[in-house]
């Protein structure tokens, strides 16, 4: 049952977003949360606005998908909105409940702050909602490869990644084990003050961080039996390229850049 | 075809440690080309520990193990060893580190570097060899365990090997398991003309090797055919090996005095002397 | 008797898919037997297995222990699964304790057992699988062999002193001489008064060790009975298929060409039996 947990929120399908290099993406995705950093005013969030629905389009997301990204953030959306709409200063009063002042300038930084956290998280989640979290993790390694020269393990770190991703259902399904087995002895995992529970946890992460260790033996012998000696000299079964599509998509980042940027510059 | 064996080890022994006893004590052993060799042994015997030394992921204490000619002690050639004869573990999950099948398959090609446009063809058809084409496209923790070796099994194919040596690859797996991976290797070794080392402590499967091997303490202490090996019962008894069952009936009929053959390995080989002493027994 | 399973179904869900695991299970587990669960993998051996101690619970019908559900609220609940000990496969992976002794003191301490009894039912699980008890309850479990560990961890399910003892696939990984060290415990077990409910794939060591064999295949229970009379039909098992003893087969293929072996399976009456019959030189008409 827990086999089945896929990591991130990968929705597999083909779209053109999907298709996009990964490289591509990830640079997009940091020139999207600046743009929304850098957004004037609260006007300003419409071609956001406007440029997220077309991404989600685009990859045929269902809109749905986008609102249920925001359901872990939904207290902190909360609090910000009402943390600045009462305790802002401003000079126009917008409502007043008894002693109570809303100012407007108040209520549009609720709304400024509250949107933008919106945009982030949304915005954010196309680019793991498109990218399967092994293509991601080549798309971090091409990109980090240049700070090879001082040193920065790029492939390892890689590596590291996917492997960690390949067996994280199969720990999940380890620890499911053991609990199991400790709870037939009588373990109890569930009563009891955080000590109790702290402690109870011990009989089985002990068995667990003992399995991940001699898995991690186990497996860097069978990579060495495949002749695994680091990242030098190594090919790559997925090569990636940048195609019109991606070039097509930076473009249209830089349109947004334009549209939030232009009309203060002018005015 | 080279006379020369494909494998050879002399006069081989390791320590784990420095003052450590002896793990494989003065082992010599020749395996020539296409020969599919099965070695048993009680655990502690020695013959995880050579399987390791045969591709030089352990060096020789003292000795030497050469594959194809090639040394394992020489380092400019230990890549060229491992690629040649490749090797299968016991633990199916600890051998696969990609998300997907064909991804992993292309592990080893990626490692000895292997142009990207040569890939698809030599992953597919080392897929096909070890009938996993169809899960492809499936993440390795889904797989059953015999699935899971066979997966492990064309990653090595993928790197077009002369030698397999599997260290008790169907331990941890169910009947079904380890029939499919005994048969794909036995057809690798058939078909392919691949050497075959295959480690195990299940006699039936040692029963349908060419040739046996016993190890006891560090030592070879039987080297014959599998009749041959088989019908030495109390022998295997004493080095803390069992005989399949049909053997032991063999043994228990000797004992109560019938001249049954000393090569019965399964229930053909019975009913066959069973019709050869009372032929009016059996109306075949 | 100690365990009734009355249609006991389970399903699961993961995500839109509901799976059967087990449909309408009824079986009963006598005082005293052996009992074999056979089937495939994916049958739901280990499934079952979880349901008589409690840590699966059905999602209709009911299991009844002593005449009482397992399952029911309240705080006999415990007591009552105590006395079910699941072993499970590859039980040294939950070997944990920085020494023998402690870990196989768990079982006993979370029964809220005392330090006087819990030391009595220690050293007695560790010499009911052979581990000397002055040699090895201050080593830390990790630095035993394989068979060490499992025998350490089956100590620690024996120390609760269950009266019935589950075991899925007990001889999972083992040599041959390990594997017969192990079965011999698990005769000795069940001579000594516990009921066995014995998950295995090596049907000789079935044959050798069950008195009455039950056969799931994908949630079903399909055959039930005595092993002799499970074990003759070769046929249905093979369409499952399921293997059947070497010796079982050899009597099935002597029967078809006019040898019968009048029912004797074992290995020392069975060769009894077929060098009597040889002897005799045939015509030994069933």
């Amino acid at each position: 049952m827990l086999r089945d947990i896929t990591l991130g929120q990968y929705y597999p399908v083909d779209s053109v977003v999907h298709r996009l290099d990964p490289r591509a993406k990830i640079i997009l995705a940091f020139l999207y949360i600046i743009a929304v950093f850098m957004v004037p005013s609260l006007w300003f969030y419409l071609p956001v606005f406007a440029y997220l629905v077309l991404a989600t389009l685009l990859a045929k997301l269902p809109p749905g998908m986008m609102l249920r990204s925001l359901k872990p953030m939904r207290i902190i959306l909360v609090i910000t909105f009402i943390l600045n709409l009462f305790f802002a200063s401003g000079t126009t009063p917008l409502i007043k409940i008894g002693s109570v002042v809303i100012w407007q300038e108040g209520f549009m930084n609720a709304l400024v702050f509250t949107f933008r956290l919106v945009f982030l998280v949304t915005g954010s989640s196309i680019l793991t909602l498109t990218t399967s979290p092994v293509t991601l993790t080549d798309g971090l390694e091409r990109l980090a490869s240049p700070l090879k020269i001082i040193k920065f393990p790029a492939h390892e770190m890689a590596m590291m990644m996917t492997i960690a991703l390949r067996f994280i259902p199969t720990l999940v399904e380890e620890a499911d084990k053991i609990m199991k087995a400790q709870t037939a002895r009588g373990a109890d995992f569930e009563t009891g003050n955080l000590m109790a529970r702290a402690r109870a946890m011990i009989p089985l992460l002990v068995p667990l961080f003992i399995s991940a260790f001699r898995r991690a033996g186990d497996l860097a012998m069978a990579m060495e039996a495949r002749c695994y000696r680091g990242g030098e000299g190594r090919t790559r079964l997925h090569k990636l390229q940048f195609h019109l599509r991606d070039l097509l998509a930076f473009l249209s980042m830089l349109l947004l850049y334009l549209v939030i940027l232009l009309p203060g510059w002018i005015w | 075809m080279s006379q020369a064996p494909h494998l050879k080890v002399s006069g081989l022994s390791y320590r784990y440690e420095p003052e450590a006893p002896l793990a494989l004590d003065g082992v010599s052993l020749a395996v020539p080309r296409g020969q599919f060799v099965a070695v048993l042994g009680h655990n502690g015997s020695g013959k995880s520990t050579l399987a390791k030394l045969l591709n030089g992921l352990f060096l020789p204490s003292e000795g030497q193990v050469t594959v194809s000619g090639m040394d394992t002690r020489d380092d400019s050639v230990v890549w060229d060893i491992r690629r040649t004869a490749g090797m299968v573990f016991q633990n199916p999950d600890n051998q696969l580190v990609a998300t997907r099948v064909y991804d992993d398959v292309a592990f080893g090609l990626e490692n000895i570097g292997v142009p990207s446009e040569d890939m698809p063809a030599r992953i597919e058809e080392a897929l096909t060899l070890t009938g996993m084409m169809e899960f492809s496209e499936r993440a390795p923790h889904l797989l059953s365990g015999g699935q899971k070796q066979r997966v492990a099994i064309a990653g090595i194919l993928a790197m077009h090997p002369e030698a397999l040596i599997l260290d008790e690859a169907t331990a941890m797996l169910d009947p079904k398991g380890r029939q499919e991976v005994l048969e794909t290797v036995r057809r690798l070794n058939r078909e392919q003309g691949i050497t075959v080392v295959w480690i195990t402590h299940f006699m039936q499967e040692a029963a349908t090797a060419q040739r046996v091997l016993v190890m006891d303490r560090g030592k070879i202490a039987m080297d014959g055919t599998p009749r041959e090996i088989f019908a030495q019962v109390d022998r295997l008894r004493a080095l803390r090996l069992d005989v399949p069952p049909m053997t032991r009936l063999a043994q228990l009929l000797r004992k109560r005095g019938l001249d049954i053959s000393q090569d019965v390995l399964d229930v053909d080989d019975m009913v066959r002397e069973v019709k050869r002493l009372c032929p009016s027994c059996l109306n075949m | 008797m100690p365990i009734v399973l009355e249609h006991v179904s389970h399903l699961y869900r993961s995500g839109p898919v509901t799976t059967t695991a087990l449909e309408d299970i009824s079986l009963t587990i006598n005082d005293g037997e052996l009992l074999a669960l056979i089937g495939h993998t994916g049958s739901g051996k280990s499934t079952l297995a979880q349901h008589l101690n409690g840590l699966l619970e059905p999602s209709s019908g009911r299991v009844l222990l002593d005449g009482q559900d397992i399952n029911q609220k309240g705080a006999s609940r415990r007591a009552l699964r105590f006395q079910v000990g699941l072993v499970f496969q590859y039980p040294e992976h939950q070997l944990f304790e920085e020494t023998v002794y402690k870990d196989i003191a768990f079982g006993p301490k979370n029964m809220g057992l005392d330090a006087a009894e819990t030391d009595r039912r220690v050293r007695a699980a560790m010499e009911m699988v052979g581990l000397p008890f002055d040699e090895m309850q201050s080593r830390s479990p990790f630095e035993l062999s394989g068979g060490q560990m499992r025998r350490a961890a089956l100590a620690g399910v024996l120390a609760m002193q269950p009266r019935v003892l589950v075991l899925d696939e007990p001889t999972a990984g083992l040599d041959p001489s390990a594997r017969d060290y192990l079965l011999g415990d698990v005769k000795r077990l069940n001579a000594q008064g516990t009921t066995v409910v014995l998950i295995s794939h090596a049907m000789d060591e079935v044959a050798r060790l069950a008195t009455r064999v039950a056969v799931l295949e994908r949630g079903k229970l399909v055959m039930e009975g005595p092993t002799r009379e499970i074990f003759t039909q070769q046929e249905r098992l093979s369409a499952m298929g399921l293997d059947i003893p070497e010796t079982y087969k050899l009597a099935a293929r002597l029967k078809e060409a006019g040898l019968d072996l009048h029912g004797h399976y074992a290995m020392e009456e069975l060769a009894d039996e077929l060098a009597g019959a040889i002897k005799g030189g045939g015509g030994d008409a069933a």
